[in-house]
């Protein structure tokens, strides 16, 4: 295994782990909150709110603008 | 003076001083209160002194000065341009907003000014924004009179919003899809693409500011075991996309050898459907977090 393909397979493996925590909150009685829970919790304060939505507004401006 | 103009001397001061609290707000209030004309049978050097103090601050505000006012001050104001400073320093040990810095002093070290300006306005205004919110002013909605607004980021003004937005969904989908359409046929990097993406991260940014604006209600506790695995898994890749990003020869240099999430998307972003599909996920995912 090359640098490159272990640098894809650490993204594939937090991104797979993402996707099991969802899937494993949405179970009734699930001690993992979900990860729209976990995003309304860190915007219930304009701090965080403005973070988030800032950071979102960064990655479209980082993918597509000068 | 005599007993009448000694007893008009004294309801001229109360009143005054009644009038210095309420512009001063409960917590000078209760001070003035525990010692204040209201408990005792005559108005006291310290109280003609306080009421001094708010005169001077009144007309310090309003330019004019009334004569004989001019004798010692019990505390001093500070200047309201060095307080507002030791706020806003105070307001900007805050860890988001010191991402922010930090965020901006890599874009800038990256030769990126733009997006470092941008970091540096957004980490400022909640700086700002900090700093306003620990010197609260609680007189100040009641002084305006005007009718009690709800505030914008109660349990119920977010339900209102999110069925808003709910009613809004099929309309703002082919807005969406043909905003995506359209500026994915321009060019990645152009100045009309930059133009167009700029508009809805703006829009963003503000309606945020403005759901925001008056938060009331307590959080909803999360499972710390589960915020801790949460908190794990985005710290994590995060700092693995940061490895890639500071294992290429420099931070502006891509590396196939350690590619970063942005350089692997360029495949897809080179064709205009490629664009116009990541413009509208980008979009959507948007939308998602404007509901919660």
């Amino acid at each position: 295994m090359n640098s490159h393909e272990i640098t894809i397979a650490g993204y594939l493996v937090f991104l797979v782990a993402g996707i099991t925590l969802n899937l494993l909150a949405h179970r009734r009685g699930s001690r993992i909150p979900t990860m729209g829970a976990m995003f309304s919790r860190i915007m219930h304060s304009r701090t965080g709110r403005i973070a988030v939505i800032a950071w979102w507004a960064w990655l479209g401006m980082h993918l597509f603008s000068k | 003076m005599d007993r009448r103009a000694q007893l008009h001397h004294k309801h001229e001061i109360t009143g005054r001083a009644d009038e210095c609290r309420i512009r001063a707000g409960p917590r000078r209030a209760a001070a003035s209160s525990a010692s204040g004309p209201a408990h005792g049978a005559t108005a006291s050097t310290q109280d003609i002194g306080r009421i001094r103090s708010c005169d001077a601050d009144a007309d310090a505000r309003a330019g004019t000065t009334i004569p004989g006012a001019s004798g010692p001050q019990p505390r001093p104001a500070s200047p309201r341009g060095v307080a507002t400073l030791r706020r806003l320093a105070l307001a900007a040990i805050h860890p988001v907003v010191l991402t922010f810095a930090a965020a901006g002093y890599f874009s800038y070290v990256s030769g990126d000014t733009v997006r470092a300006t941008y970091f540096a306005a957004v980490g400022l205004a909640l700086a700002w924004d900090h700093s306003r919110r620990r010197t609260p002013k609680p007189g100040a909605a009641a002084a305006t009179g005007g009718p009690a607004r709800a505030p914008m980021f109660s349990h119920e003004s977010s339900d209102r919003r999110r069925a808003a937005m709910r009613r809004l969904l099929i309309p703002a989908a082919l807005a969406g899809a043909a905003y995506s359409v359209i500026v994915g046929s321009f060019a990645r990097y152009s100045w009309p693409t930059s133009v167009a993406v700029s508009v809805p991260a703006v829009a963003g940014l503000l309606m945020a500011w403005r759901a925001s604006a008056g938060s009331t209600d307590k959080a909803t506790r999360l499972p710390a075991v589960g915020t801790a695995v949460w908190a794990f898994v985005w710290v994590g890749a995060s700092a693995w996309e940061l490895a890639a990003l500071y294992l290429q020869p420099s931070l502006t240099t891509d590396s196939p050898a350690h590619p970063t999430l942005s350089y692997l998307a360029n495949p897809l972003l080179a064709s205009a459907p490629g664009r116009s599909i990541v413009l509208f996920l980008w979009l959507a995912f948007g939308w998602y977090l404007a509901q919660r």
